[in-house]
């Protein structure tokens, strides 16, 4: 048993993830668990086709386990409804992605404050939501710009800013940094650390060694199985699915 | 590394002592690759005996310590300057690229040339290994560059260019690893359909 004094904010236990069936079937997971605390930020790395795309959606609720447990923060996400999903995805959960995905029609604010309305939080406390997380990863200036007017960086800027409004405590990040140039992605990779050191937890899924080496963790994945890991890390936690 | 250039190109800046000489370099490389005194003035002897540094004139060394005493004491008193061959030197040196005759990391390479061949070795786990151990050399290196920080200084940007450097450098390695696991991997797979044909 870990006897760390943070609690884990994501927990999976041994999570399997089979896609189709009989012969057709894949293996996208096999046994993984995965452990990731508050205040840190934790790398899977893998070649493509080793499942690290398929834990960070079944780590946010995206995707659900064929077999296994998936915590955020004490909740098991494989027991809940799919409403109830969804509300703690919104409420504990940020993604940033490689594409960005923001909306077009709105303004950086109204793309960072989304995820507050949806939340049902009125409009006038999400947009000041949206502001301080816009003012947190260093561009309140650029509120009222639209996203196609906003350089490559800006915007991932703008992505983190709603992965990380209204205090979600786990921000899933998948190559947010492919994009981009590498003083750029630097820049991301600082923000996401410093959200991370201030007390969320976060999983960045690369392909990138340097990208990795921003985390405390690396975890290498490998057809669906955590075959190492490196960092000052909790190795019980790690792991104990090993080779099936 | 080539310290005599190195010390040349320091003394491009200004006339500088030894010791002067040792701190300006680890400033710029945050000691990353340590300077022994005795190295510089070694070199500095070599370097004044070839013609390309000189002991600095009274009126060039602007401190408090161009008179004649220095001229006369021991050469941790000495205040070197470049000569005009030194300039040259220095100027061709910044011109020429670096020959890359001797490739860095033989070691690797040849430890995994000679695993693939010989039989017994677990080529798996030799490369899982020195991927953990490069990836935390890389954190390592990260965890410098995140205390580094600002970069007002001259001396504070070189210091993260060369950190820069080791970063590129380790993340080859953990490419080049990536790719050593892909391609013997590919060979396994296509080893044993052959087998399988026959």
């Amino acid at each position: 048993m870990s006897t760390k004094a943070t609690a884990p904010v994501l927990r999976l236990t041994d999570v399997h993830r089979v896609h189709g069936d009989g012969e057709a079937a894949v293996h996208a997971l096999r046994g993984v668990s995965f452990t990731a605390y508050a205040g840190e930020l934790v790398a899977v790395m893998g070649p493509s086709g080793s499942g690290k795309s398929t834990l960070l959606t079944i780590a946010g609720g995206l995707d659900q386990p064929t077999s296994g447990s998936v915590e955020v923060e004490g909740t098991d996400l494989v027991g809940l409804s799919h409403a109830e999903r969804a509300r703690t995805r919104r409420t504990s959960v940020g993604y940033v992605f490689q594409g960005f995905n923001l909306v077009p029609a709105l303004t950086a604010a109204e793309n960072v404050a989304l995820p507050r309305e949806l939340d049902g939080v009125r409009s006038g406390e999400a947009r000041r939501d949206a502001l301080a997380a816009l003012e947190e990863v260093g561009i309140a200036d650029l509120a009222d710009r639209f996203p196609d007017d906003m350089s490559g960086g800006q915007q991932q800027r703008v992505a983190i800013a709603r992965a990380i409004v209204g205090e979600r405590r786990l921000v899933l990040a998948d190559e947010p940094t492919g994009a981009l140039d590498t003083e750029t992605g630097e820049e991301i990779l600082r923000l996401l650390r410093a959200r991370c050191d201030a007390g969320a937890a976060g999983v960045l899924v690369t392909h990138e060694a340097r990208h990795a080496a921003w985390a405390d963790r690396v975890v290498f994945l490998r057809d669906g199985v955590v075959v190492d890991e490196s960092g000052s890390a909790p190795v019980d936690d790690l792991l104990e699915a090993g080779h099936a | 590394m080539s310290v005599k250039h190195a010390l040349l190109s320091l003394l491009e800046q200004e006339p500088m002592y030894g010791y002067q000489l040792r701190q300006e370099f680890e400033a710029r490389t945050g000691g990353t690759w340590p300077l022994n005194v005795g190295q510089v003035y070694t070199t500095l002897t070599r370097l004044e005996r070839d013609g390309l540094v000189e002991p600095a004139a009274h009126d060039e060394t602007a401190g408090p310590d161009g008179d004649d005493a220095t001229r006369t004491a021991t050469q941790t008193q000495v205040r070197y300057r470049l000569t005009d061959a030194g300039r040259d030197e220095v100027a061709t040196w910044f011109t020429t690229p670096v020959t890359r005759s001797q490739p860095a990391r033989d070691e690797l390479a040849i430890k995994l040339a000679l695993a693939v061949t010989v039989p017994g070795v677990d080529v798996g786990t030799l490369i899982q290994r020195q991927r953990s151990a490069s990836m935390q050399a890389l954190q390592d290196y990260t965890r410098l560059k995140r205390q580094a920080g600002g970069e007002q200084e001259r001396a504070d940007l070189a210091w993260g260019l060369v950190l820069d450097s080791l970063v590129f450098a380790a993340e080859a390695e953990i490419r080049w690893l990536d790719h050593c696991e892909a391609r013997l991997r590919r060979a396994a797979r296509e080893g044993s359909a052959a087998g399988g044909a026959r």
